[in-house]
């Protein structure tokens, strides 16, 4: 082949690069509108990071979701949440770490610090006790602070308790604030500060609690960003206020637009508890009847039909009304 | 067109006549079928992991065929002297580099062909059919193995093996990090460095453009719109490469 023509192909492969700059800024924009870009994670030390370079961001989520199934399994829960985050940045749409992360946030982790509590409350007995009469005396606002901290952690947990509904939570956070005020001053007394310490120890358990649960909402609704045409974080967030909140206008809020999308029959069935919960027994009766021909017949035509009896279908709520015995 | 036939058929038989081939395809089956072995997982993250085990090792052994086929395409008819046989009859240069091309096109493709019908026996034994935005997936880490190739086949018709081995390792990285670069350089106000970096973002084969891997496996739907723009963005950047590698064999002295 001459020298001329050769050229030519040089030219030519050199004039094709216009084109294809012109069809990577399409690409570009494509990849941005169809949601397929890319992320990057670097984890210094971690084979993860390497396997981001060649592209194989897959791969490296599920070595991480290996670890953090590895954590879960040995109770570290604290050290799943870098790796959760990193998961979730690398495989945003990946819904199962966003569902699994809350859950972790606001249940296992949640139970965690719950757990401290109880130790706590010994150790604050024990201390009591082996004070004189007369610190005893002293200690007392200490120890109607501390059963107040103890009902107020009832108050969010308990079955039939008002739990953690979002309005609920600043008063809560306030009456916080109160005790640590009212411990702080008790500290000065150099009788009782062993007593007030351990106070001070179990006042930090609600507060941690609640940090928890709200962590976990807050860690699904990062993920409800990335996954807004899909019912399951809907779901999950729902579940998260109506069952560990006992948030019933937020529940059926999120419920609601679970149901919009392709869901298990089950989710009609959580919407009709969160509302009628909430307070909306028309509209759970409603939802009631819209079951009666799925997998939940039984369970919507007893419900139906205790609605249109006593007003009343859920436990909880029957038992608030006088219907069923404590 | 024939020529080129014929020398593509040679080079099909040729890598189907070496073990690295069945190594490397051995050991990816293995490493697809021990995706298996995540059964402690739930059945969703199980199945998660067994398509991104899947499609990784295809892009990866993959990529290793491609670029191993097109080393040895060049360099093995020149130590053999068979070079001297082929250019001596009537068959252009222009036939030798398409022919090779082909034919190390054709290996590739049996390779993913092989490695896929594993894959989807495993999803099938899972109950969990393939649907079509698997095979689109399939399609372009079948495309960007052929443009790494190609452009491995256009490096060996002036570099050596070495050299080009290294330089196509590192263009497979650099390719998928330039999207990462092209972020960071939209942030910098140096207008010769923009312009530097945008006319590097255009040269370097851009291989994040094939990558919809991790987000299939997660449920995003890729529209047929992107894949004919990818196709064409890597039939363009094959093209660009095999001109090149005809422009640079044009030049050697045989």
């Amino acid at each position: 082949m001459n020298r001329k023509k050769n050229r030519i192909i040089l030219f030519i492969a050199i004039f094709l690069y216009i084109p294809l700059g012109l069809l990577q800024v399409s690409i570009d924009y494509l990849r941005k509108a169809e949601d397929l870009e890319g992320r990057m994670l670097l984890m210094p030390g971690q084979v993860a990071g390497s396997l981001v370079l060649g592209g194989f961001r897959g791969i490296a989520a599920d070595l991480l979701w290996l670890n953090v199934e590895d954590f879960w399994h040995k109770g570290q829960h604290y050290k799943m949440l870098p790796l959760l985050d990193s998961v979730s940045w690398l495989q945003p749409q990946y819904i199962t770490v966003w569902a699994i992360g809350g859950w972790h946030m606001a249940y296992n982790i949640f139970a965690n610090v719950s757990g401290n509590a109880a130790k706590f409350e010994k150790q604050l007995d024990e201390k009591f006790q082996g004070l004189s009469k007369e610190a005893q005396k002293k200690a007392q606002p200490v120890m109607k602070i501390a059963r107040d901290i103890m009902d107020l952690r009832e108050d969010l947990q308990g079955y039939d308790a008002p739990g953690m509904a979002e309005d609920r939570i600043p008063s809560i956070l306030a009456r916080l604030d109160g005790y640590d005020a009212a411990l702080a001053k008790l500290h000065k007394n150099p009788d009782i500060q062993p007593v007030v310490e351990i106070a001070q120890s179990l006042a930090s358990v609600p507060r941690e609690e609640l940090f928890w649960y709200r962590k976990g909402i807050e860690f699904l609704k990062k993920g409800l960003t990335y996954n807004r045409e899909k019912y399951d974080l809907y779901f999950e967030l729902g579940w998260t206020y109506y069952h560990k909140g006992m948030d019933y206008a937020n529940a059926a809020r999120y419920l609601e637009r679970a149901v919009k999308f392709p869901h298990p029959d089950y989710v009609d069935s959580v919407l009709a508890h969160a509302y009628e919960l909430n307070g909306e027994v028309d509209k759970a009766l409603a939802q009631w009847e819209k079951q009666l021909n799925t997998g939940f017949s039984s369970v919507a035509e007893r419900a139906v039909h205790a609605i249109k009896k006593d007003g009343a279908f859920t436990p909880k709520r029957r038992r608030k009304l006088g219907l069923d015995p404590e | 067109m024939k020529k080129s036939w014929i020398i593509a058929m040679n080079t099909f038989n040729e890598s189907l006549r070496k073990k690295t081939f069945y190594i490397l395809l051995v050991v990816a089956l293995v490493v697809i079928g021990a995706s298996r072995f995540f059964s402690f997982l739930a059945v969703e993250d199980e199945l998660k992991m067994i398509k991104d085990v899947s499609f990784s090792t295809i892009e990866f052994f993959g990529a290793l065929i491609a670029i191993f086929t097109a080393l040895a395409a060049v360099s093995t008819e020149m130590e053999k002297r068979t070079i001297y046989t082929l250019l001596s009859k009537p068959i252009t240069r222009n036939n030798f580099i398409i022919g090779k091309l082909i034919g190390q096109s054709l290996i590739i493709l049996l390779n993913v062909i092989l490695m896929s019908i594993f894959f989807v026996a495993l999803l099938l034994i899972k109950k969990s059919p393939p649907d079509l935005q698997t095979f689109k997936t399939i399609f372009l880490i079948y495309l960007s193995l052929v443009l790494m190739g190609s452009i491995t086949l256009a490096v060996a018709t002036f570099a050596t093996d070495a050299f080009n081995l290294i330089f196509s390792f590192f263009l497979y990285i650099v390719g998928h990090l330039i999207t990462y670069g092209k972020a960071l350089l939209e942030r910098t106000e140096n207008v010769v460095l923009k312009g530097l970096g945008e006319m590097l973002y255009t040269i370097i084969p851009n291989y994040e453009n094939f990558n919809i891997k991790d987000k299939i496996v997660v449920g995003v739907d890729v529209t047929w719109k992107y894949i004919g723009q990818t196709t064409l963005y890597g039939i363009i950047y094959i093209t660009i490469a095999i001109l090149i590698g005809i422009h640079f064999f044009n030049k050697r002295e045989v």
